[in-house]
């Protein structure tokens, strides 16, 4: 019932609520790791709900909260007790130095048990590659808000293309102005116009969803 | 037609009735193009930002080869807070102050080291377009009271040297010697502006905007206290979010007024530029308690001043279109990004006018064919009434192919006429 009251709270936003649930279970002795999944649910139904009820304010204050929770439980989990879904690369390409779409994907591909390598903002074609050389990911995020993003999308595929790892991973670029086209020119395997629909089809790919 | 004066004059005429929501005499054609005449030209943008005769340069040439009704490259926006930190001292200099970065380039930025803009050629790649993005907000949590009381007081002692690095210390020789160098540079502006509007009228030259005024949701977000942790104080302190936007509107107001009398002036244009920002990410109770009813008032006050507000509505407007039709109905321009533009048609009907309909992914990855095709079906389908201006989402023009530029204008010519 207290979980249900964790996961009622992620999804109303009750920020001071969710913290004081938090802290209520862990005092009384509860398994973190019952106490983080609680909050996951919370995190998955609010992605379910995106675009309908929920807007992307609901999704920066859900990540918000979600970090603040993960500050009070990380020390108290054990390492390496939670299985990772798999590691997902990500950045915003060369040039866009635009963080709002990557950092809300990667609170809720973490809220699902991603290991994302967050590379940050205006990130080159070679840091992808050596990133991807250094991390194996089966997936890449490429991120850009801006029309300027799509030229360096292309070059960081490219670049991938030429290091021989495109075979390796999948890409899925992201940002206000991908559509279909833009998939096809940058050479890319998904485009979303919104952060939640990427964690999908990321979730399609390798989280067996 | 073929002297300027009267080129000149039917655009202004043909954005003007258009604007009424009426038929013009062809369907116009007017667009932000940032950096694309530089690109056209062959001059690095690093050069458009910086050098004030390259500027002049590509954008006449720009105005000579395509001829579009209306179309501007303003540069950047760093000056404008301290711009407004003046405006309750001396409104004629805040307004200079905060247009030197708008139109004058980069100098704004060198001298005053801003916390705001990354441009070509300094932060950024010398053919890379400017960005706006704030490295850390200038305006703590505990802060909003102070910018409710005495917003001008505010701006000026606590965020001014907070956003310009080089006016961290007002009262040190380099503080002083900052706002010395900006007086020199702000001097030079009205020769650069009457070399620049005199080339350009040769031209038969209009700009899509040359006047704007931010609103206050935006402004907060943009210039004080950053995207996302605006974002978490409209959970986290509602209240103190819109007294601050209360206390912002008749100022954002008056700069919408006293810009638009400098664009009236200088090129004909009424428009007032009204870019809108946070709507795409509010849910539609957000949008209508924090956002709309501001910019609906400074609409308001626009248009009482026989101005004529371009909404530039940024992103997706989908989910708010219920509120579109409380605006003055053929005394405002409706622009749109990747809103659905026949969803628009559909709620706001032959009343307002409406622009929009071109994206910038097909001016990039497309080819002129597939450019034509698009400009043909969206102009054949906008058009009837009148009421519809082509144009591309903001500031989506950079990296576009230029034979996908001249498709687009050739169809405008082709399709668009009455």
């Amino acid at each position: 019932m207290s979980f249900e009251a964790i996961t009622n709270a992620i999804k109303e936003l009750e920020e001071e609520k969710v913290l004081k649930l938090v802290k209520e279970q862990l005092d009384k002795g509860e398994d973190p790791i019952k106490i983080l999944d609680a909050c996951r649910k919370g995190m998955t139904e609010i992605g379910n709900s995106s675009g309908d009820t929920v807007f992307l304010t609901d999704l920066i204050m859900a990540g918000e909260i979600f970090n603040e929770v993960m500050e009070i439980l990380l020390p108290k989990l054990v390492k390496d007790s939670t299985k990772s879904l798999g590691k997902v690369v990500i950045g915003t390409v060369e040039g866009d130095i635009h963080n709002i779409g990557k950092d809300i994907t990667i609170n809720f591909l973490k809220a699902e048990g991603f290991n994302v390598i967050d590379l940050g903002v205006d990130v080159p074609p070679q840091k992808f590659v050596d990133a991807i050389k250094e991390h194996n990911p089966p997936v890449v995020g490429m991120s850009g808000l801006l029309t300027l993003s799509i030229e360096p999308m292309k070059k960081a595929v490219e670049a991938i293309t030429s290091a021989n790892l495109r075979d390796k991973v999948k890409v899925i670029i992201g940002g206000e102005r991908t559509d279909q086209g833009v998939c096809d020119y940058v050479g890319a395997d998904a485009w979303v116009n919104d952060a939640i629909d990427g964690v999908k089809i990321i979730k399609k790919w390798v989280g067996g969803a | 037609m073929d002297n300027a004066e009267e080129i000149y004059n039917a655009k202004l005429e043909r954005l003007e009735v258009a604007a009424a929501a009426k038929e013009p005499d062809r369907v116009p054609i007017g667009i932000n193009t940032t950096y694309f005449p530089a690109k056209y030209a062959g001059v690095s943008y690093e050069d458009m930002f910086h050098d004030n005769n390259k500027y002049i340069e590509v954008m006449a040439k720009f105005a000579r080869d395509f001829n579009w009704d209306g179309y501007n490259s303003l540069r950047s926006f760093e000056s404008v807070p301290l711009g407004l930190a003046l405006a309750g001292y001396d409104p004629d200099l805040a307004i200079g102050v905060a247009v030197s970065s708008v139109l004058a380039g980069g100098a704004s930025h060198d001298i005053l080291a801003d916390v705001y803009s990354s441009n070509p050629g300094r932060e950024l790649g010398k053919n890379v377009e400017s960005q706006f993005v704030m490295e850390k907000p200038v305006m703590n949590n505990d802060e909003y009271d102070n910018l409710i009381k005495q917003p001008f007081e505010f701006l000026m002692k606590t965020v001014i040297p907070r956003a310009y690095k080089n006016l961290a210390d007002l009262d040190s020789p380099k503080g002083v010697g900052t706002l010395l160098k900006m007086g020199q540079e702000l001097a030079k502006f009205p020769a650069f502006f009457g070399e620049f509007l005199g080339k350009m009228k040769q031209e038969a030259w209009l700009p899509w905007y040359l006047a704007l005024t931010p609103n206050p949701l935006d402004f907060i977000g943009a210039w004080l206290r950053d995207f996302d942790t605006l974002t978490l104080d409209l959970y986290r302190m509602p209240e103190k979010v819109k007294a601050a936007c209360e206390a912002l509107t008749g100022v954002l107001a008056a700069v919408g007024k006293l810009t638009g009398a400098i664009s009236k002036s200088a090129t004909g244009s009424r428009r007032v530029f009204c870019p809108t920002w946070y709507n795409t990410y509010l849910s539609p109770e957000q949008y209508r308690e924090f956002h709309f009813p501001y910019i609906k008032r400074i609409v308001n006050e626009l248009v009482e001043a026989d101005f004529t507000p371009l909404l530039c509505f940024q992103g997706r407007m989908d989910h708010l279109l219920d509120t579109l039709t409380e605006l003055p109905e053929g005394k405002v321009i409706l622009w749109f990004d990747k809103t659905d533009l026949s969803k628009v048609r559909e709620v706001v009907g032959d009343k307002y006018c409406i622009a929009g309909g071109i994206l910038s992914s097909l001016l990039i990855s497309g080819t002129p064919q597939q450019v034509k095709d698009h400009m043909k079906e969206t102009i054949n389908k906008y058009k009837p009434g009148g009421g519809y201006i082509v144009t591309t989402e903001f500031n989506g023009m950079g990296d576009a192919k230029i034979e996908n530029v001249k498709a687009m204008t050739e169809a405008v010519m082709e399709y668009g006429k009455y």
